[in-house]
């Protein structure tokens, strides 16, 4: 045996300054992370407690709902204000606390909902924490609230991970590092992660937005009952990007000679920026208006005043599309696993004829074909692809529009706004461009193709046969090129970028009449020692079959038909 | 001071696809790893992320801290060595001992007639 020596491999490491700035970078990750995360831990530990307190028969002495909170004060909300006495060890409290942290509640219901559970002179279960029996609670901590945890602490895996990348060399390439250990399915795991995410907060909002919808369809069935509208306003919400409106009309109304009260308008709650719409609904409601609610017979205390669709329940459609983004991440990120498990195609792209079994042929591909290539994109799939995009943009972006529109034409124009939309809105209209383009493309005429045998070794040689369908007629000339070219991706997500080199162009045949363009064929030899297709998640070698076709004053006829070469037979490579 | 090295059979670093490799792996370390594994993989090389897969292993059980081991692995029929514009495809044989930072890496050229293929050759 004989020594080989040793050899190593190493990316260039970042010099101090980039270790020092990375470090800073990772450094407010995880120190925002930490810091959001302990406040998480603190209230999820303070949540949890409350389960360890001693359940006490209690008697409720007053139950009512407020627009102030204990201390006076009144911020347009609406407060469940409750008291309670208990018998604790031989001694006897009294206290004012439904949770450990009450706050207001935008919906009067929500209130109402805690004072028809705790009505006055009832008695009620409490829990009493035994270390201070003074402190008591009506409802215990949520025991879903720990789980939130998790979102501050994907930021302090970042932040940690971060650092220890770059001191430990693995960013920062200890040129003794294992390459090899990038085989793991670190990048998978974080792709799984990433857009498991995406997909949870898509499916999460989106609940937000169906659930409305849901109560739409459901109170059909409610029957309507009469009101009177006690005060309306459009309430103006104060937030760090300015104020939002929401419509408060509150109303009584009365069901078995028992009298309620809501301020429920429709079941899609919330405030936006606009005014205009909120106070026209507002006005149609003024004070002391008598009016007709809907009223769930089964809780008289919710009702709604307008229980159809509205517009903003569209918004759905933006959560959806979060949702609809994480799932195709997954699928994409699985698919990217097989790619690197199976990087070279071994055997055809297509299964193998049963009869195709014989020894193969020097030069050939071990299956003998024919096959019919499918195109790497159709045109229906390019026209589906365009509308999802054009309308994820536009979709978007048609929010902030016609918020600049609306703002010139009530003569609050936001030259910001405008100027900062333009490059934006001249993305959609591109793309609404391409949308037809890929219309019009549909009635290209069709090009058909078929190989034999269906996969080539390098050295080897394959016929190809050619039909096109549709107006042939409307093209001036036909080319049948064979390319063969690298990708290669650099980043990911948003900063992806992938470059290409073509490193075969060969032209296999050009006609410009209309006859020699219905049908043909032609022979391709693939060169001996070209590369043979490699499809890695981010580096590939792609060889194919394109069709091209000029058509005057309408879109071009391109089409691509991958096609899979093998590697060159071992022991009997051709020398150049 | 930890010391790993690879030996290849005969001095060879060029191979056929499906051949086997054999040769010898040793190491010297400050005290003995819990696993050491001999691993037969490509990765690609360039300016684009990184792709790599391991294609065959070879587990050394009970590894001392000083130790030489025989190995044997097995090369699929695929990819080649390349040399392209954008990236490269490189083989090699890895030692890797656990826990660890280290490892000994021998790189190998593996193609018809044990020749890379390179993108300007065509």
């Amino acid at each position: 045996m004989i020594g080989v020596g040793v050899t190593y491999r190493a990316k260039r490491p970042p010099g101090a300054a980039g270790k020092v700035f990375l470090t800073v970078f990772f450094l407010f990750f995880l120190g925002m992370g930490l810091a959001f995360a302990w406040l998480v831990a603190r209230e999820a530990v303070a949540a949890l407690a409350t389960w360890t307190w001693r359940p006490t028969d209690c008697q409720i002495l007053s139950s009512q709902v407020s627009d102030t909170d204990s201390q006076g004060r009144g911020k347009g909300d609406f407060h469940f204000r409750v008291s309670y006495r208990y018998t604790f060890e031989g001694r006897t409290f009294v206290s004012d606390k439904d949770r450990r942290n009450p706050g207001g509640f935008p919906n009067y219901e929500d209130a109402a909902r805690l004072m028809e559970r705790y009505p006055e002179g009832s008695g009620a279960l409490c829990y009493v924490n035994p270390a201070k029996p003074e402190e008591a609670v009506l409802k215990r901590g949520s025991l879903w609230f720990p789980l939130f945890i998790l979102f501050p602490l994907i930021f302090v895996a970042i932040g940690a991970g971060g650092i220890y990348s770059t001191w430990s060399g693995r960013v920062a390439g200890n040129p003794h590092t294992p390459i090899s250990n990038s085989a793991r399915p670190f990048g998978q795991f974080g792709a799984n992660i990433f857009f498991g995410v995406f997909a949870l907060m898509g499916g999460g909002f989106l609940f937000f937005f169906i659930r409305p919808a849901i109560q739409s369809v459901e109170s059909r069935d409610w029957p309507a009952v009469p009101c009177v509208v006690i005060s309306s306003e459009a309430q103006y919400h104060s937030g760090s990007h300015g104020g939002t409106y929401s419509i408060n009309i509150l109303y009584r109304y009365s069901v078995g000679g028992r009298e309620y009260k809501s301020n429920r308008y429709g079941f899609m709650g919330g405030s936006s920026s606009g005014y205009e719409g909120k106070a026209a609904v507002v006005r149609q409601y003024p004070p002391g208006r008598e009016t007709v609610c809907y009223v769930n017979p089964n809780q008289p205390w919710e009702a709604v005043l307008n229980r159809r669709f509205t517009k903003d329940m569209w918004f759905g459609l933006i959560p959806l599309t979060f949702l609809f983004i994480g799932c195709a991440g997954l699928v994409f990120a699985f698919r990217q696993k097989r790619l690197a498990a199976a990087a070279v195609p071994l055997q055809p792209m297509f299964s193998r004829p049963a009869a195709a079994t014989a020894a193969p042929e020097v030069g050939n591909g071990p299956a003998t074909g024919p096959k019919w290539l499918k195109p790497a994109m159709g045109p229906a799939f390019k026209l589906v692809g365009a509308i999802l995009v054009a309308t994820f943009w536009n979709g978007i972006i048609s929010v902030f529009l016609i918020e600049a529109i609306h703002g010139w034409r009530t003569g609050h124009g936001q030259w910001f706004l405008t100027i900062f939309l333009i490059p934006f809105v001249a993305m959609g209209v591109f793309l609404i461009g391409a949308v037809i383009y890929c219309f019009l493309s549909l009635f290209n005429p069709r090009p058909h193709l078929k190989i034999a045998p269906e996969a080539v070794r390098a050295g080897g040689s394959l016929r190809i046969d050619w039909e096109l369908a549709g107006k042939v007629e409307r093209l001036e000339n036909l080319r049948i090129r064979l390319e063969a070219r690298e990708e290669a991706t650099q980043g990911s997500g948003k900063s992806s970028s992938t470059r290409t080199s073509v490193f075969l162009n060969s032209e296999l045949m050009s006609v410009t009449s209309a006859p020699a363009m219905h049908s043909g064929n032609c022979k391709v030899s693939i060169p001996a020692d070209a590369m043979h297709s490699f499809t890695a998640p981010s580096n590939k070698v792609i060889w194919a079959i394109k069709v091209e076709g000029r058509i005057r004053r309408w879109p071009d006829l391109k089409a691509e038909f991958p096609l899979t070469v093998l590697p060159a037979e071992h022991g009997r490579r051709k020398d150049t | 001071m930890n010391e790993l090295s690879i030996e290849i059979s005969e001095g060879r670093t060029a191979f056929e696809g499906g051949e086997e490799i054999t040769g010898t792996a040793r190491w010297q370390l400050d005290q003995a790893p819990r696993e050491m594994e001999l691993r037969l993989f490509w990765f690609t090389r360039g300016e684009s992320n990184q792709d790599a897969s391991v294609t065959d292993t070879c587990r050394f059980e009970h590894p001392g801290a000083a130790d030489s081991r025989a190995f044997r692995v097995r090369l699929p029929e695929g990819p080649c060595s390349y040399s392209g514009k954008l990236f490269s495809i490189v083989w090699a044989l890895e030692l890797v001992p656990k826990p660890g930072k280290d490892a000994a890496r021998v790189e190998i050229v593996v193609g018809p007639g044990g020749r890379g293929i390179q993108s300007g050759d065509n």
